[in-house]
């Protein structure tokens, strides 16, 4: 009963769990300098802001920070746009050396706050005459703002505009009241992740200028905790970021994660090894912010620990020891409870005595328990194919290889019987492999073969020489039997050759081997194509006898005219009447000589030559035929 | 009177028919109609050996058929431009230029039959 609820709990614990699953960690954070670091080269403005910024949220010490400086100040000289002036004094700001403001960068940057800017331009005017300690006009921006935001209601205007928000002092509900619109557009990415379409940067902008402009107006941002731990699981998907416009905004995002009156995600992860065994026996957790960095003493608990195979429940509602000398990192020691081989589940929560801390319970987590096999209990032997005798079996024990060769012949099975059994709980067990390997030693062709287990977990290696000639290919000669057992979940995987066994083979079998080489690079036998042969033809009697009678219908036409009265008399002998039939007959002649010798083409030219002369002729013939028939009518 | 005894039986309608035909039709649209009588009975011969021995060689088969049923449809043509009663149908269109249509249509049809008899 009471292990039936906790293992409901536990469901629900993994239904619910919702934490950030890694942090950035030194690696991370190695490679995110690393992606920032060309910037030291000083040919790009912008470069040089996202390192600058880059570099201190990751707590870096700055490379030559007089020479940037100065590049920066000789960047913002007169003529300067006021992106530039945005740029330049962000930058002078990350570094600790402000640039001072020229007259005419105050004229530029006042004029670019004007009705009609983007929310861009307003937050890069915005953020240059904060920088340069220009005083704003609250309720100019304001105005300015929202008319932006009238013309442009997009996810990235908005997050601008509560960048600039953030930086006014006074009243600014009007665009605090936006956040809500702005998070409400943000796509939901299989149920534990939150973006903005527009990807990283925009979400990453949207919401520092969210946290950003709830803080300076004191109030908590419309952003629930769960879609803030979304949004932090977001932003640790793309800790690979490439490009430092992206490093600069993650970290941006990050930092402010980590630092803020509101939300604060807390990453729970594995500190340990994921293998657990007799020689590591803990599982050590550790509780961190996005950024790596402590969250002080907790009170970390292990709300369970479930093996996936069976759903089998060892650890409930445990306190995980802090560990000395490592801050953040808890541990819990399982192997004293005796657990079985396999994957465990295990759901880690920590107390919130701060408010701001999210996505601090039911986190999962995965190890292993590793245990160690013996193998026993090992015989090996051959037995008459016909079983006319009993087998003979000797016994070898791990590590030895057994003294004396055996020897097997095409009448004989060779067999191999052992047990794998846990040393933890001593009983016989199933391993993911149990493989024996035969090698022959002259060659080193290896020829491997799945052990099987029966009812009782014994295993079973069973060959009727005779019929496995083709797995060996009919060579003859010694052979040594190794067996491998292996497993995902045990700690000594094992390799132990156990014996060599003389193997004899039937001559023929030796002729009719084939190497695989010989195989692949053999000369193929040609293919030839073969047309479909025709189809019986019908004897030369029947067919005969139907072109006969096929010809047949044509006397009896001539007959039929005969009896019509058909008065060859009134032929009209003239010219063209005979060039006509000529013509016809020569056509028809000329279909024929098509038919047994002629091409197309031939036969359209004297067709066409014929063919002429025949339309004259008969054009004639018919008209006088024609003309004669009026005047008789 | 013979007409409505006669007309009691098929054998009667038969008869009277030919009667009729052989005395009303002119001379020439029943050397047509021998025509087409002849052409049909080659069809006929044709789909009869298709029948009992096969269509292999399926071209020739089919262009000798298709040929007679093409002779038949122009006969047919003919007979209805050369027809006294269906004058009124086909003004302008006299018995000798019809005739040279079907002339033509025939060379064309059967240049394409002997090119496709192989």
């Amino acid at each position: 009963m009471g292990r039936g609820v906790l293992v409901i709990l536990a469901l629900l614990g993994v239904c619910s769990a919702l934490s950030p699953s890694t942090y950035l960690t030194p690696g991370d954070k190695e490679r995110l300098k690393l992606v920032l670091e060309p910037a030291w080269s000083l040919s790009d403005l912008a470069q040089v802001l996202y390192a600058s910024a880059g570099y201190k949220h990751l707590g870096q010490v700055i490379p030559n920070v007089q020479g940037v400086c100065n590049f920066i100040k000789s960047s913002a000289g007169d003529g300067a746009t006021v992106e530039t002036l945005f740029l330049a004094s962000s930058a002078g700001k990350a570094l600790g050396c402000p640039i001072e403001a020229s007259a005419a960068a105050i004229q530029a940057v006042s004029e670019a706050i004007r009705e009609g800017a983007s929310s861009q331009e307003l937050y890069h005017a915005v953020t240059a005459a904060t920088n340069l300690g220009v005083a704003l006009d609250t309720a100019k921006v304001l105005r300015a703002t929202q008319l932006a935001l009238k013309k442009d209601d997009s996810v990235l205007s908005l997050g601008y505009a509560f960048h600039v928000g953030a930086q006014l002092k006074g009243e600014v509900g009007s665009i605090f009241e936006r956040i809500e619109d702005a998070v409400v557009q943000a796509d939901e990415v299989d149920g534990r992740m939150l973006q903005f379409e527009g990807g990283l940067s925009i979400t990453a902008l949207v919401l520092s200028g969210a946290y950003k402009l709830a803080e300076s107006s004191n109030k908590t941002p419309p952003i629930k905790p769960d879609q803030a731990v979304k949004f932090a699981n977001y932003l640790m998907t793309r800790k690979s970021v490439q490009m430092p416009k992206g490093v600069y905004y993650l970290l941006e995002a990050v930092s402010m994660f980590t630092n803020n009156k509101f939300h604060v995600p807390v990453a729970i992860t594995l500190a340990s090894n994921v293998a657990i065994s007799a020689d590591a026996p803990t599982v050590q957790v550790r509780v961190t912010d996005l950024k790596g960095n402590s969250l002080g003493p907790l009170k970390v608990t292990a709300d369970s620990a479930t093996r996936e195979s069976d759903e089998v429940v060892i650890i409930s509602k445990e306190k995980l020891a802090p560990l000395a000398g490592a801050e953040g990192v808890y541990e819990l020691e399982v192997m004293s409870r005796g657990p079985a081989r396999g994957f465990y589940r295990l759901v880690v929560s920590a107390d919130a005595s701060d408010t701001r801390l999210v996505g601090h319970t039911a986190a999962t987590l995965t190890f292993k328990v590793l245990t160690a096999i013996s193998i026993q209990s090992v015989e090996i032997g051959t037995a008459d194919s016909d079983q006319s005798t009993a087998p003979s079996l000797q016994r070898v024990t791990y590590p030895s290889t057994l003294g004396e060769n055996l020897a097997a012949d095409q009448h004989q099975r060779v067999m191999l019987r052992f047990l794998v059994r846990d040393t933890a709980s001593g009983r016989p067990t199933r391993v993911h492999q149990a493989f024996v390997k035969i090698t022959h030693v002259d060659s080193a062709r290896e020829i491997i073969f799945v052990a099987e287990t029966d009812a009782n977990d014994l295993y079973k290696f069973d060959i009727d020489v005779s019929s496995s000639v083709k797995e060996f290919g009919g060579v003859s000669g010694l052979y040594s039997v190794e067996l491998v057992v292996g497993d995902a979940c045990i700690s000594n995987p094992t390799l132990w050759h156990l014996a060599d066994i003389s193997l004899t083979f039937p001559d023929s079998s030796l002729s009719s081997q084939s190497s695989p080489n010989e195989y692949t690079y053999k000369v193929r036998p040609e293919i030839k194509h073969v047309f479909r042969s025709p189809d019986q033809r019908p004897s030369s009697l029947v067919s005969t006898t139907f072109t006969v009678l096929c010809i047949l219908p044509l006397f009896v036409l001539l007959i039929m005219w005969y009896k019509l009265g058909v008065n060859i008399s009134s032929f009209p002998f003239t010219f063209s009447a005979i060039v006509f039939h000529i013509g016809l007959a020569g056509i028809l002649g000329l279909f024929c000589l098509f038919w047994l010798q002629l091409d197309m083409f031939t036969t359209l030219r004297y067709l066409f030559m014929i063919g002429v002369v025949t339309f004259f002729s008969g054009n004639y013939m018919l008209s006088s035929i024609a003309a004669k028939r009026m005047e008789v009518a | 009177m013979r007409y409505k005894m006669s007309s009691t039986t098929l054998i009667g309608v038969v008869r009277n028919f030919l009667d009729e035909y052989m005395r009303t039709t002119p001379k020439k649209l029943k050397m047509v109609d021998a025509y087409l009588g002849y052409v049909l009975m080659t069809g006929i011969l044709q789909f009869v050996y298709c029948c009992l021995v096969g269509t292999f060689p399926f071209n020739s088969f089919l262009s000798g058929f298709i040929c007679t049923v093409g002779c038949f449809v122009l006969g047919v043509s003919l007979r209805l431009q050369a027809n006294p009663q269906n004058r009124h149908q086909f003004v302008g269109v006299s018995p000798e230029r019809g005739f040279a249509d079907f002339v033509f249509a025939h060379i064309i049809l059967h240049l394409v039959t002997v090119n496709f008899i192989g």
